[in-house]
């Protein structure tokens, strides 16, 4: 059965090129533009794994991973976040809300997001 | 600051109030002198009457008091002594010892005084009127100070006589309350207006008060220089301190303007670079799945020219990182997290990272242990900070090197300190510019000529996160044969 990547992403050519890549290896994907969307699509369509973007409108990537965390039902699935922020204080932020993974877009490629996202599935 | 300036005004009056005392006392003591001297010349003056009035006593004796010759005797007396103008012999009930001074009268434009005296031997008295022009004479040459003057009261309060001119003479003068019989001391505004310290001493003898006055302005005139000078050094104190104050607030203010700039600038080119970041991922993931294959076989030349801007991308992704490292250290908000570590597993660590792109350029790469049996003390070392500054080091090395060079990376203990070496076969940094090697966006002239890609911003980098360490770093070169650069950090 195939596993299914939330990925929220405001940047639409980010987005298409990380969904593009998922799908040719082997994911089903669902996209978020937003935080709200994506918690909204984390609840509804439980994904196996979400990669989260920090910097995101209405609710950044901090606060989804605050209110993912108080959701008994989603609080287990596992988040990889890709954001531009790569100072240390970012990434302990992020580890510390529950986040599995950091990784700086800049500084990796779609290859290395897959082996870690098949990492953790 | 409000304690040093009550501090400094109580020093002020600590001074100001014994010399303000002094200044009055000595005033007072000076002015009580004169008129002591002037009242002493009225007494003087009527006793030498008296005396005077006394040869009267002999001729009446003489006449036997016979009231038919007694003009006679007046007038020889009064063609003796020129001042006695009329002289009265009266019958007296019971001889008097006593004498008697009458008030100051004006008398054809002559100050007068009649003069009582009982004559021994006889119940007569002598009635003697007398000017007092000689006296009043010697009195006018008295002086209080350059502005002061002497007045003369008689026991009616007339005034004998006044220096100054406005007085008119045998007006009676104002009372003034510090007065007594005995006489007194005190400040109080005169008839001309004018703000005055007097002192009234009492001449027993002839009956008159002596007042010597002298303007404030002149009698304390040393006092109001003092309280001057002190209000001077206070308002200067006051001034300084708030100067000070001011100048302090001043640079508090530059100092938080530069912050706030300093701050206002470092969140610019934050907010710039990530704003590059976007872009410069999406198109470092763009051109990787291509050259990937991911979306369909490439020819060679389609492969090699999108590799060709996938390089060119991570150069910029690698500018960027620099530009928001060199902002964050440039705040002091890059943290460091100083802790022990062994330098010799940590250098080991580090050249891995570097093994597979030593091998590309085909440059050896070797971690050379300290020879001989040398315990090498353990270093405090943010390992991520440290792994970034020997690392570049360790890069340059590798891309600035000739074909089939090496790199070899050391580490020794020399004294307290330990050091780490980075020595290359490399083209060496031209000796003119090795001062400017540690300066942001410093690339050495051979190196542009070798068209090897890089910013410059690197060994500044570098030079920042080893002095944050307490370290320092230093470099020797010699153009054509190689650059060593060594690193000296306090042993912990």
């Amino acid at each position: 059965m195939k596993k299914t990547v939330l990925v929220v992403e405001d940047d639409k050519y980010l987005r298409e090129v990380l969904v593009e890549k998922l799908k040719k290896e082997g994911f089903d994907v669902i996209e978020a533009v937003d935080g709200e969307a994506g918690l909204a699509s984390t609840a509804k369509k439980k994904p196996d794994i979400v990669v989260l973007d920090i910097i995101l409108p209405l609710m950044n990537g901090f606060d989804y991973l605050e209110a993912k965390g108080k959701d008994t039902v989603i609080r287990d699935i596992p988040v990889i976040i890709l954001s531009n922020l790569g100072q240390k204080e970012d990434v302990e932020r992020g580890m510390k809300l529950g986040a599995k993974d950091y990784i700086v877009k800049a500084h990796f490629t779609p290859n290395d997001l897959i082996v870690k996202i098949q990492g953790l599935i | 600051m409000i304690g040093v300036g009550i501090i400094f005004i109580l020093a002020n009056l600590l001074w100001l109030y014994p010399f303000v005392r002094d200044v009055e006392q000595g005033a007072t003591r000076y002015q009580a002198e004169v008129a002591r001297r002037v009242a002493g010349r009225a007494d003087f003056f009527l006793e030498k009457k008296l005396r005077e009035m006394g040869e009267l006593a002999l001729d009446v004796l003489e006449a036997n008091a016979d009231s038919r010759k007694m003009p006679a005797i007046a007038a020889r007396f009064l063609g003796r002594h020129p001042d006695f103008i009329g002289i009265d012999f009266i019958r007296t009930a019971s001889a008097s010892a006593e004498y008697s001074v009458g008030p100051v009268m004006q008398e054809n434009g002559r100050k007068t005084v009649v003069i009582q005296a009982p004559l021994p031997y006889a119940s007569l008295a002598v009635k003697a009127t007398v000017t007092i022009g000689d006296v009043v004479g010697e009195i006018a040459q008295e002086r209080v100070g350059s502005f002061g003057r002497v007045y003369v009261i008689d026991r009616a309060g007339n005034i004998v006589f006044h220096q100054y001119e406005g007085i008119v003479n045998g007006a009676v003068a104002a009372a003034r309350p510090f007065m007594s019989v005995e006489g007194g001391a005190g400040t109080y505004r005169n008839e001309a207006g004018t703000d005055v310290t007097g002192v009234a001493i009492f001449a027993s003898g002839i009956g008159w008060t002596v007042v010597a006055e002298d303007p404030l302005s002149e009698a304390w005139a040393r006092k109001y220089q003092a309280i001057r000078l002190a209000v001077f050094l206070m308002v200067l104190g006051f001034v300084l301190l708030m100067l000070l104050a001011w100048s302090t607030r001043k640079v508090m203010g530059i100092a938080e303007r530069e912050r706030i700039l300093s701050a206002a600038k470092s969140e610019y080119i934050s907010i710039l670079a990530h704003q590059l970041r976007t872009p410069l991922a999406g198109t470092k993931w763009n051109l990787k799945t291509l050259v990937d294959g991911d979306w369909g076989p490439l020819n060679a030349k389609q492969k090699k020219f999108l590799e060709r801007s996938y390089e060119t991308n991570e150069q910029m992704i690698a500018l960027v990182r620099d530009l928001l490292d060199i902002t964050r250290i440039e705040e002091g908000r890059y943290g460091f997290e100083l802790k022990k570590a062994d330098v010799g597993v940590f250098l080991a660590r580090v050249a891995n990272d570097f093994r597979q792109q030593a091998k590309t350029a085909g440059i050896a790469l070797v971690v050379k242990k300290p020879r001989g049996r040398v315990k090498i003390p353990q270093v405090a070392l943010d390992a991520e900070k440290m792994s970034m500054a020997v690392g570049n080091l360790i890069d340059n090395a590798i891309r600035y090197n000739k074909p089939k060079g090496s790199v070899e990376i050391g580490y020794a203990r020399e004294g307290s300190n330990v050091t780490i070496t980075v020595a290359d076969t490399g083209v060496g940094i031209p000796k003119t510019q090795l001062s400017q090697l540690f300066g942001k966006f410093f690339r050495g002239e051979n190196v542009v000529k070798m068209q090897v890609q890089g910013f410059g911003l690197g060994l500044y980098i570098v030079k920042n996160i080893i002095e944050r360490h307490g370290g320092s770093i230093a470099v020797e070169s010699k153009e054509g044969d190689g650059t060593t650069f060594t690193i000296t950090l306090p042993a912990r």
